[in-house]
């Protein structure tokens, strides 16, 4: 079908609804070519959630998820199953470019959201490949035609849109954040690219503290309380960073290439202090004060909303409502913190350290 | 009978005490309420007339000129928008104590530009997300 404009809004409804249709059949398509041809599969915590992913590479798949959090118990049931297909395993059948009618704006960047049935997808027009999500039957896709085409981003951070997409129907949501798990009790780091906030957990986790992650975690209420969940075991620092940013434990450990990054794994790096889950007792807006010490003081929960909802929303697009009302119902059950860093990271931690065990007051 | 207008529903909105933190998903662009914005954003939650609002407000000790250019600014930033659905007739309304504060509609387009670039953001290698890349393309 043409992308042109469409008619009328009745025509806009039927080609929106023709386009689900399509992609269901491809979901259906590519699941069933990687169950009949799984050469892979493994089992992963995604939040509260267990994720079960097959692929019909075993060598991509299991590239891809190097970074998830291995489910311990690898045959109870999933909530989600997620497969990973590589076009060029399988003759002539490379992923389809996105051939939909533009039916709305998100459609001009190939982004398909249809909220009543809980599809969503996406393609990627340069490096060919779909993510797809259908929350009514829990299934995911990943399908790219090579391996090369792989972007290093989903090395460290796999399959995010599709995670994100599948806990728009739950209780949880991913958030553009860190956590610093300390005796029991989480810390949310909050703030853009350059705030602190990998820098601060790196430094924790050399501390000896926790962490469920310095730059996507999962936050859920199921439970009662609002939770920090793992989702990637992974940190990314520069070769070249100043002297002291980057404890030691980080710079000397074996690492990945990772864009202009090195990549290593918390399990790796400090076995046992990436932490499954923690209850969240405070969230913290990160900010560089360029002073000698660290301050820790209330914030307006709007300012924190501001933080944290439209950076994750834009961030990771296709459940933007949904991202916002689960960041605003966090902000509202947990209290709010700037927290004005100084020069020194592990006179950083030691604030945190002590202003956490006081209670976080 | 003078037009109705109603918040856009492609805004997603979330209120709390003082502020309502909203975001525009196709612009990229976010807005922070705050003081007699709140109850003009309140107000229009269902198509209402905007004289009959900033009447009702005036009447109840607001600066209408202030909530005037505020309305504007609302509209203008395609948060509230025309209906075709009829205006209700009125709106319960009373001051709070201490009166309307200065009504307050602040934007960010700081994550606009990323939101241009594609939704699986190359951000900047540097120094994450949100920010661009350094060699992005001036998109305005």
């Amino acid at each position: 079908m043409s992308p042109d404009a469409l008619a009328s809004p009745r025509d806009a409804a039927d080609a929106h609804a023709d386009s689900t249709r399509a992609l269901l059949a491809l979901l259906d398509d590519a699941v069933g070519r990687v169950e009949a041809e799984a050469t892979y599969t493994g089992r992963f915590h995604v939040g509260r959630h267990a994720c079960w992913i097959m692929g019909n590479d075993a060598a991509l798949t299991m590239r891809l998820t190097r970074c998830l959090v291995a489910a311990e118990d690898g045959s109870a049931p999933s909530d989600l199953t997620l497969a990973v297909l590589r076009g060029s395993a399988v003759a002539g059948a490379a992923p389809p470019p996105w051939n939909l009618p533009h039916t709305s704006p998100r459609h001009l960047e190939r982004l398909h959201v249809d909220q009543a049935r809980g599809l969503r997808a996406f393609y990627d027009h340069d490096r060919r490949f779909w993510s797809i999500c259908d929350a009514a039957t829990r299934r995911g896709l990943f399908w790219i035609a090579d391996t090369a085409d792989v972007p290093f981003w989903e090395e460290a951070a796999p399959f995010k849109a599709t995670f994100n997409w599948f806990l728009a129907g739950t209780s949880a949501t991913l958030l553009h954040a860190g956590v610093v798990a300390h005796r029991g009790r989480g810390v949310l780091l909050a703030g853009p690219g350059g705030s602190g906030k990998s820098t601060t957990v790196m430094a924790a986790v050399a501390a000896g503290l926790g962490t469920c992650g310095d730059d996507l975690v999962v936050v859920d209420d199921g439970a009662g309380a609002w939770t920090a969940y793992a989702l990637y075991d992974a940190a990314k620092f520069f070769p070249a960073e100043p002297t002291g940013r980057v404890p030691d434990l980080f710079t000397s450990a074996a690492a990945r290439p990772c864009g202009d990054k090195l990549l290593v794994r918390y399990s790796d790096v400090a076995p046992g202090r990436l932490v499954r889950s923690v209850p969240l007792v405070a969230l913290v807006h990160c900010v560089i004060s360029g002073q000698a010490s660290t301050t820790i003081t209330p914030l307006a929960p709007g300012a924190m909303l501001r933080a944290l909802g439209p950076p994750t929303a834009f961030l990771l697009r296709g459940a933007e409502p949904e991202t916002l009302r689960k960041a605003a119902a966090l902000v509202r059950a947990v209290p709010s913190f700037t927290l004005a860093l100084g020069t020194n990271p592990a006179e950083a931690i030691d604030a945190l350290k002590v202003w956490i065990d006081e209670g976080c007051r | 009978m003078s037009a109705a207008f109603v918040a856009n529903d492609r805004i997603a909105a979330e209120e709390f005490a003082g502020e309502v933190v909203l975001i525009d998903i196709e612009k990229g662009v976010y807005f922070s309420l705050q003081g007699a914005a709140v109850d003009l954003w309140r107000a229009f939650s269902a198509p209402r007339s905007p004289a009959a609002v900033l009447d009702m407000f005036a009447a109840h000790g607001a600066d209408r000129q202030a909530l005037e250019a505020a309305l504007g600014d609302l509209c203008r930033h395609d948060l509230v928008c025309e209906t075709a659905v009829p205006a209700l007739p009125d709106i319960a309304c009373s001051a709070p104590a201490g009166g309307f504060a200065a009504p307050v509609v602040a934007a960010f387009s700081d994550l606009a530009e990323l939101i241009a670039i594609d939704p699986v953001h190359e951000v900047d290698a540097t120094a994450g997300w949100p920010l661009r890349p350094a060699n992005f393309p001036d998109v305005s």
